[in-house]
């Protein structure tokens, strides 16, 4: 069905107006319009059958156009995984695994906790604090960079220059000052490591300075490519995950109780907040091979914007009440959030540790804090990301603090 | 019905395990067990579920015995 969804109708990521509050829209996108189009380039799914269907057929789609809506896709000096195709992505992602392999993050645990801990302890005592700037935007930072191997003395100033450059993506960042300034540092860093080849470490900027036998040599653009497409990939999104996650818990009190009393239920906390405030909106394929999309026929060069937000919330799917919020829902860990097939986040095992240990540090020590008088969800700025604006929370410490 | 797994495509998630512990088990460095690959009508839909969450497609449940 090729339907034109110019009206406003239906949920269309190329109308501003459509961002800031979309779940209406495309609850109508997925009853009237599961597959539409909404420029000559682009088209849009919506729901769960065809969003699962795009992200698991390589054959006829490329990565090569993801992240951009219109006709011209964002030039790279160098290639990221996320808009790579085999046989290059391949390799890539192969080499990214040394570090991501899930069972190594799942090793990091107890470094992602003292971070955890670093920050919880920067927060006071009691009193009014926003849960989103003053403790989840540092986590995820800070525990990238670490994996990174970036040294601790600079994670204030490389959070500083990174922040600038997320929050430019998708328009060019290469002639921001501090994107001329990282990328310094960074290719001293990596000259560093090869000048003292004897000493090896167990992270990123290691892994891409020096190739393996069968892989291949990185420039110094190339390594900070890699590592940029990583700093933009983990610091928005973890972040979202981790204050979406709080305020859903804490707007509806019953269920910050239930995984107070029940902490096994925080790992499917996370999982039903990456469900229904998907922190990625969308994902871009580009076609390359004629292919019908639900019953949607499309050519090649078309582009297909994949609605992740509204396969997840499909009613189809996750039953009438998807647009709610539901610690003890049954298997919402199938839900689309972090992608599906080759192209599956890589960060995604590191994401859940962190939202787990960063939710379960509050639980701990703040189990009586109350969502601030008169907050609402207000979404953040931004097309890509889905995150509340603030967590303003009423701290209350445990009586042994 | 049978769990078949496409061993090049499991990057070792452990979805999987978190889902349906009873059919899958990942050592400590990812690698994946299928502790039983026959799937009772009584435990199809468990199962499903897990295939559902793999983040990399590797499994399928299928009606080869």
């Amino acid at each position: 069905m090729t339907t034109s969804t110019s009206s406003d109708q239906f949920f269309n990521p190329l109308n501003p107006e459509h961002i800031a509050d979309p779940d209406e829209l495309m609850q109508a996108s997925r009853k009237g319009c599961p597959v539409g189009q909404v420029s000559d380039v682009l088209y849009v799914a919506n729901t769960d059958a065809v969003v699962r269907q795009v992200f698991d057929d390589t054959e006829h789609f490329s990565n090569r156009g993801n992240f951009s809506v219109g006709a011209e896709d964002v030039q790279w000096p160098f290639t990221p995984v996320t808009n790579e195709d085999p046989p290059q992505h391949t390799a890539l992602r192969a080499r990214l695994l040394k570090d991501f392999a899930p069972a190594r993050l799942r090793r990091l645990t107890p470094r992602v906790a003292a971070i955890v801990h670093d920050c919880l302890s920067a927060l006071p005592l009691s009193g009014r604090v926003d849960l989103y700037a003053e403790y989840a935007h540092f986590i995820p930072a800070r525990v990238l960079y670490a994996l990174i191997g970036i040294p601790e003395g600079a994670w204030r100033a490389v959070q500083r220059q990174a922040d600038v450059i997320v929050a430019t993506v998708p328009e060019p960042t290469h002639t921001l000052p501090e994107f001329i300034a990282l990328t310094a540092y960074l290719g001293q860093l990596v000259e560093q490591r090869r000048n003292n080849p004897g000493e090896r470490h167990e992270d990123v900027l290691d892994n891409l300075s020096f190739a393996d036998p069968g892989e291949q040599e990185m420039s110094v653009p190339e390594v900070m490519t890699h590592i940029l497409q990583l700093v933009v990939a983990a610091t928005d999104t973890t972040r979202a995950l981790i204050a979406n996650c709080l305020y859903r818990l804490l707007v509806d009190r019953d269920q910050w109780e239930a995984v107070l009393a029940d902490r096994s239920l925080l790992p499917k906390a996370v999982e039903e907040s990456l469900r229904s405030d998907s922190p990625a909106q969308f994902m871009v394929r580009t076609v390359i091979d004629d292919v019908t999309v639900g019953d949607c026929p499309i050519s090649p060069g078309k582009k297909v914007y994949l609605n992740i937000q509204s396969a997840n919330h499909d009613e189809n799917f996750w039953g009438d009440d998807s647009r709610t919020f539901r610690v003890d829902r049954p298997n919402a860990t199938a839900h689309l959030a972090f992608g599906r097939g080759i192209h599956t986040c890589i960060g995604a095992p590191l994401a859940r540790i962190e939202a787990r240990i960063a939710i379960e540090a509050l639980l701990d020590s703040y189990p009586h804090m109350t969502l601030a008088p008169e907050t609402r969800w207000v979404k953040c700025e931004g097309a890509l990301t889905r995150r509340v604006r603030s967590v303003p929370v009423l701290l209350t410490g445990t009586e042994d603090q | 019905m049978r769990i078949e797994v496409d061993l090049n495509r499991c990057e070792g998630h452990g979805m999987c395990e978190v889902v349906a512990p009873e059919f899958f088990a990942l050592d400590d460095e990812g690698k994946l067990t299928v502790l039983t690959d026959d799937v009772t009508p009584s435990d199809e839909a468990h199962v499903r579920d897990a295939v559902l969450a793999c983040p990399v497609a590797a499994l399928k449940l299928s009606n080869n015995r």
